[in-house]
């Protein structure tokens, strides 16, 4: 008597166990019922926007009179819209990147044995899940427009890097074919990063003595050291 | 013997040292974050919130001079040689700008009194204390009024009550004792129970929606559940400002929402659904849902069906075995969604600033007025410390309350 693909969430009607009162059908309806009106409720406003962007009025509202690409065709051809895009694509990657790392080093702290480390994180991440987002916003743009001194007097955390209210300036290697040299010396540093982290281990297995710190941290001193001797090299010849 | 074993025990100390002072060594790039990103600007924020630099700064002899008046009868005419001496003084514009601005929210008028008395400066370089005072008032009728230098002394500390005190609409009379501001110039302690209310209001809705939606879905196999959270995510992942444009083709006067109601012949006048607090609390239900759906989903999907069903075989009915056995055991979902609806509610901006009316601002609308508009920091930082504190002591309650209650259920 239901017409069942109209509904799929409908469609398989159960055999009712035989204690089920009439009740406890109506419930079983209800709850259904109920959870897809929220689901529309969810997604209506999805639904009627999306029409709305092949429209030829310039106005928010149905009917549609007529349909057209013209707002398609402003995204992509106007200058304004095409570097919006680029931000947006810039910003996300780099927020995701960001997040995922921060997010998965605090945590790990958060069960680790170290008081201090567990303490640290679980702060961090119950101060920031609790302090409502516009306080933070307004944090940050306090800090950014009060707090950073003035372009005339930036401050220098190294040589050439300038943070001040324009923002953070910072030198760009600017690319020649000289500097080929370096990236093929990081790739044989690394190389031979790796042959002596496996050495490492091979002594491990024979003598059981293990240094991890050590190794790599010599490791680390091997991967800086081949490019610049890469790049000594030809200086003296 | 007795050596090697204090030996011993001094070595397993040194290595304990070591490790201990390894331990906080790594912790030290986690602490220099949290500091440089977390404390440092939410305690400078908090800081000037009381601090009142403008005036300290620009006139320091005359706040001195000012020192030990009665606040009634007309200032020392030190105060005025004073004033020019520190007027001259100030060099930049930008710094006689900021005074002007401050002075300007203390008393009305202050803005042209010091601009145009700063521009005339040096007023003839009068000789002494009586011709500085026929000098200014001359050039300016309103320097005789010891309202405008009641608002100098009055600002003349580096440090302020008064941006807190005016968030929480008390004030300081000019006798020092604090007093409630009358009604009609009271406005935050309203703003504050209005951006709570709508908070508490929202929260509530989004569970009411949010928990059978979710129970459903916990109740689904894998590959349908799988579905239906997709099309919870959809909207999630919609930019909020696309779902409240969205929302506006929906709720104006002749949008869907109100033709389908008069098509149903349910109203035959469009209802007024946008530009109000209707329209603010829909968008942001419809905003919050997810976040609510999410985190009870999560917490249903690991409560064993089992319970439920032995309540029902062991003779309760289905509405009190789900009160009574389903319902505790989701509480953490609840606790958790309803804090994160709530916490996210109370910041929010944009929804209520392109969805309502003037009346339906909630406590950010002011903060952003107060830093873009205004240019009021002190009564930005203000405002935010108060919702900080008003969100701090809620919270505190609530791990109370959800402690409390955890351990009953």
């Amino acid at each position: 008597m239901s017409k069942p693909s109209a509904f799929a969430a409908f469609s398989l009607l159960p055999a009712f166990p035989a204690y089920y009162t009439a009740f406890d059908k109506l419930g079983w309806l209800g709850l259904r019922l109920g959870a897809l009106l929220v689901l529309a409720f969810l997604l209506l406003p999805i639904v009627a926007i999306v029409p709305l962007s092949f429209s030829s009025s310039s106005f928010l509202a149905y009917p549609i009179e007529g349909w057209s690409l013209q707002w398609y065709d402003n995204l992509f051809s106007s200058e304004e819209w095409s570097r919006a895009t680029r931000n947006s694509f810039i910003v996300a990657p780099l927020a995701t990147v960001l997040a995922t790392v921060l997010g998965t080093l605090i945590g790990i702290g958060r069960l680790s044995n170290n008081m201090l480390v567990r303490g640290l994180c679980t702060v961090h991440v119950e101060v920031t899940r609790n302090v409502p987002l516009l306080l933070q916003l307004f944090m940050w743009y306090f800090a950014m427009t009060e707090l950073l001194p003035t372009i005339e007097d930036p401050f220098k955390p190294l040589a050439s890097v300038f943070l001040s209210k324009n923002g953070l300036q910072y030198p760009l290697p600017e690319w020649s074919t000289g500097h080929w040299g370096t990236v093929i010396g990081l790739i044989a540093g690394a190389v031979a990063w790796r042959f002596w982290a496996r050495r490492a281990i091979r002594q491990f297995e024979i003598t059981g003595q293990y240094h991890p710190a050590r190794t790599h941290l010599i490791g680390l001193g091997i991967l800086l050291a081949v490019p610049a001797i890469a790049l000594w090299l030809p200086s003296i010849t | 013997m007795q050596a090697g074993g204090t030996d011993l025990i001094r070595q397993l100390r040194r290595a304990e040292r070591r490790s201990k002072v390894r331990a906080f060594a790594l912790t030290l790039p986690l602490l220099t974050f949290l500091l440089v990103f977390f404390l440092v600007p939410l305690a400078s924020l908090l800081v000037r919130a009381v601090e009142n630099p403008e005036v300290a700064d620009a006139l320091p002899a005359t706040g001195r001079a000012l020192s030990g008046w009665d606040r009634v009868t007309a200032p020392p005419d030190a105060a005025y040689a004073a004033l020019l001496q520190d007027l001259a003084a100030i060099g930049e514009t930008d710094r006689a700008g900021a005074l002007a601005r401050r002075l300007n929210s203390e008393m009305p008028g202050s803005r042209s009194l010091v601009m145009s008395t700063y521009r005339a400066l040096p007023l003839g370089q009068p000789a002494g204390p009586q011709q500085a005072r026929a000098a200014l008032v001359e050039h300016d009728a309103r320097w005789a009024d010891p309202a405008y230098w009641h608002a100098i002394e009055k600002n003349s500390s580096r440090w302020t009550p008064d941006y807190l005190l005016t968030a929480i609409d008390l004030r300081r009379t000019a006798d020092g004792s604090i007093e409630r501001v009358p009604d009609e110039n009271a406005a935050f302690s309203s703003i504050l129970l209005r951006t709570f209310g709508i908070s508490a209001l929202v929260t509530a809705i989004a569970l009411l929606l949010g928990y059978p939606l979710a129970y459903w879905l916990s109740t689904l196999n894998e590959r349908r559940a799988n579905l239906m959270l997709i099309l919870v995510l959809l909207p999630f992942w919609t930019s909020v400002l696309v779902r409240i444009a969205a929302w506006i083709v929906l709720l104006q006067n002749n949008g869907l929402i109100n033709r389908l109601l008069q098509f149903l012949g349910l109203t035959d006048t469009p209802l007024p659904l946008l530009f109000n607090r209707t329209g603010v609390i829909i968008a942001m239900v419809h905003i919050l849902l997810p976040f609510m759906i999410l985190p009870l989903y999560s917490v249903m999907k690991s409560v064993p069906p089992n319970y439920l069903r032995a309540a029902v075989s062991l003779g309760s009915a289905p509405l009190a075995a789900f009160f009574r056995v389903y319902l505790p055991q989701t509480y953490p979902g609840v606790a958790a969604g309803g804090l994160l609806v709530f916490i996210t509610c109370i910041g929010y901006y944009v929804t209520p600033a392109l969805l309502g009316g003037a009346g339906d601002q909630m406590l950010s609308y002011y903060v952003a007025q107060y830093t873009n508009v205004e240019v009021n920091w002190g009564m930005a930082c203000a405002l935010g410390g108060v919702l900080l504190s008003a969100t701090l002591i809620l919270y505190t309650l609530y791990r109370k309350a959800s402690k409390a209650e955890l351990s009953l259920g």
